[in-house]
């Protein structure tokens, strides 16, 4: 009785040992077969950039066998920052995402990132790129993301309406004050019930969906300043800040030339004869209206200045096999190649300078006078500053802004309790 | 041992019980300990990414209490309420009394009222925003053709709450509609056929006896409706951001601007601990007003 016990658990055991022995076997042939990094990458693309996007991904992940790029689109910009910041704090974050301009600063602070000069001689590397480009990615003298597509602010006006009020089509508004001048001429009653129906300018005027990226600017070419010098406090309620609010404010409530409730796309219908916009969807725009479109040059004040957005890719903490693999597919999305691929697919302003210099690239823009107008913006182009307090500060501001705005009511004040609240997230 | 502690040692209980514990472990870790500990986090400076955290005692209240947008939101909040309850409930009570008549359709209008109910909000305020869109919206193309220039509903700042308010009420109408409903439905019909034949007219007995038999349920449905209205959120996210110049900003948004756009956990929690107490008070007053217990 007892022996038969025994021989059958030893059988048993015996059963057990083999199976587990073909189940090692199994996965260890497996993953022989599957020696591939996989790694997650998250972006925020969308409509056209998304699938030209999506499918240098593809091609990279046919170029690399030994490296598998999982992409996912984690929903537009805000969702996106929402996600890679909870991903972060729960420390779960994908191997690489593509990051708005402003998002590094507060990424790098978490510790969740991994700094360009552990792939590369950083120095060395970074020397084919523009300065305007760096700025963007540079943290207290570090790089520590990928530059990937850089745009900058710009104006885009209907030349068929500027004909219709007597204006010249090839002179844009240089300045504050000629776009002033200009937008009283294109605002109009076309259809003669009383009201308005034609606004002269437009541009994004609610906070929450990031009108403060315009007002910058703004402020900038008004010759203020976001921060003092030595960014330990903020400084945007000096008289140039409380100037440009003030424009705002005329624009919209004095010469009535900027509505608060903007019809929807108001410029493509022609309903908008000057839109700020960004360069980035210069190709977008061209294909939609089917009007004489025109795209300028910030209109400038006391200073010229135009704002960079973009994006950059950034690489984040894991095991330094996935860091490694990472740095090869943002390099690779960088690369001469296919930064020029993708300026010209896009409209985005080239990384490089050799893309800059470069035949194909010089060509292109003898066939897109409007990228022309770009590239010749972009030596007034000034980047966000990339300090950690940003994200928050500028919040803060652009809620003010707003506020003042709307409510149509001295700006001083408003932007005095504004700077004491947004020095409370400088530490 | 008392009966029912004995009681607990039984069988029966034992299984109860480990039947109820997979439920209950569940409920302890996302809704107990996140509680309380919002609670302790309240007293701290913590920034959900920097992982700082710092002991800062009541400054959160204090400074909350004293910030200008936070004053502007309860201020908002109960705007929003004033104009979502009274309303709301009168309005679901009189499509109530009327559908509960027999009627020819009864069955459509019950589902056409209710239908908003069940709609998802955000998918209701982005149809809204069509429709109040000031330049081709379909509200504002009908009021100009009866000489009204119509107002820019979501982006004028003395117009955006009572767009948020209209908008509430036409969907949560449905919901306050059904209890009422339930509520007539218990009213015995004998009631109503003898005030009948001592000659009380049909509005006399709505308010005579309708009204004082359904004060139990329309105190449930206020206190229910004033709950959910401090609560608000989804509405002013999707139509307006809490903007134009923080005219919606109401409580609930606040604590998610700051949570989740500032990463002030801390601060947020006191936000939520205030919006907590504010609700019990009301909901408190209530119960006293309406007698009743639920």
């Amino acid at each position: 009785m007892t022996k038969d016990k025994t021989e059958r658990g030893y059988i048993v055991r015996k059963k057990v040992l083999l199976l587990t022995l073909m189940f090692v076997l199994v996965f260890a042939i497996g993953s022989v077969a599957t020696a591939q990094v996989t790694i997650d990458y998250w972006h925020y693309l969308s409509g056209d950039n998304s699938q030209i996007h999506e499918a240098k991904v593809a091609e990279f992940n046919r170029l690399h066998p030994d490296i598998h790029v999982e992409v996912l689109y984690t929903g537009n910009q805000f969702a996106t920052r929402d996600k890679l910041m909870v991903a972060v704090a729960g420390g779960q974050p994908p191997h690489v995402a593509l990051m708005d301009q402003f998002w590094p600063p507060m990424m790098v602070a978490t510790g969740a990132m991994v700094p360009l000069k552990d792939f590369v001689d950083t120095d060395e590397y970074f020397e084919d790129f523009t300065s305007i480009s760096l700025d963007t990615v540079t943290i207290d003298g570090e790089q520590w993301t990928m530059p990937f597509s850089m745009s900058n602010q710009i104006l885009f006006y209907n030349k068929d309406m500027f004909r219709e009020v007597g204006l010249d089509p090839e002179k844009p508004p240089a300045t504050w004050d000629e776009l002033v001048e200009y937008g009283k001429l294109l605002t109009r009653d076309v259809d003669g019930d009383g009201q308005i129906d034609e606004w002269g300018v437009n541009f994004t005027t609610r906070a929450n969906i990031g009108a403060v990226y315009g007002f910058i600017t703004f402020l900038w070419q008004a010759g203020g300043e976001i921060y003092n010098e030595d960014f330990t406090a903020t400084a945007f309620n000096d008289e140039a800040a409380v100037e440009a609010v003030n424009f705002w404010i005329d624009l919209a409530h004095n010469h009535k030339i900027l509505t608060l409730s903007p019809p929807q796309e108001g410029f493509e219908v022609g309903r908008i004869a000057m839109q700020y916009s960004s360069t980035s969807g210069i190709a977008r725009t061209a294909e939609k209206v089917d009007f004489d479109f025109g795209v300028a040059p910030l209109p400038a004040h006391k200073e010229m200045v135009t704002g960079v957005g973009g994006s950059s890719m950034g690489i984040f903490r894991t095991t330094p096999e996935k860091e490694a693999a990472a740095w090869t597919f943002v390099e690779w999305m960088a690369n001469e190649e296919n930064n020029l691929e993708w300026s010209m697919a896009t409209g985005y302003t080239p990384l490089r300078k050799s893309v800059l210099a470069s035949d194909e690239y010089n060509q292109y823009l003898e066939e897109n006078p409007f990228i022309q107008t770009v590239i010749k913006q972009a030596q007034y182009a000034r980047a966000r500053p990339n300090v950690v307090s940003y994200a928050d500060v500028s919040r803060v501001l652009g809620i003010a802004v707003e506020e003042a705005l709307f409510a149509n009511v001295h700006p001083q004040q408003t932007l005095d309790n504004a700077v004491v609240e947004a020095n409370g997230f400088i530490f | 041992m008392s009966l029912r502690w004995r009681r607990l040692g039984g069988e029966q209980t034992k299984v109860a019980l480990l039947a109820l514990l997979p439920s209950f472990i569940v409920f302890c870790v996302f809704t107990v300990y996140p509680l309380f500990y919002s609670l302790y986090m309240s007293f701290f400076n913590v920034h959900l990414i920097a992982s700082t955290r710092r002991f800062v005692g009541w400054a959160n209240y204090v400074t909350l209490l004293n910030n200008p947008t936070f004053k502007k939101a309860i201020m908002n909040t109960v705007h929003y309420t004033i104009g979502v309850v009274p309303i709301g409930i009168s309005l679901s009570l009189v499509v109530a009394v009327l559908l509960n008549n027999r009627l020819r359709l009864e069955g459509f209008f019950r589902s056409a009222f209710f239908a908003p109910v069940v709609t998802s909000m955000v998918a209701v305020s982005l149809v809204w925003t069509w429709m109040l869109e000031p330049n081709y919206g379909l509200l504002n193309s009908l009021l100009t053709r009866i000489g009204i220039t119509g107002p820019g509903w979501l982006t004028d700042p003395s117009w955006a709450m009572t767009s948020v308010i209209i908008v509430s009420i036409w969907k949560n109408l449905g919901y306050n509609m059904v209890i009422f409903l339930a509520g007539l439905q218990d009213i015995p019909s004998e009631v109503y056929e003898s005030a009948q034949i001592d000659g009380a007219s049909s509005v006399q007995s709505f308010f005579r006896m309708t009204l004082p038999m359904m004060k139990p349920t329309i105190g449930f449905a206020s206190i229910m409706s004033i709950m959910s209205s401090m609560k608000v959120f989804s509405q002013i996210y999707t139509m307006t951001g809490g903007g134009p110049a923080n005219s919606t900003m109401v409580i609930v948004y606040y604590l998610y601007q700051q949570a989740f756009e500032f990463y002030r956990a801390g601060y947020a929690s006191a936000v939520a601990w205030i919006l907590f107490v504010i609700i019990m008070v009301f909901t408190v007053i209530q119960m006293r007003f309406f007698k009743t217990d639920y």
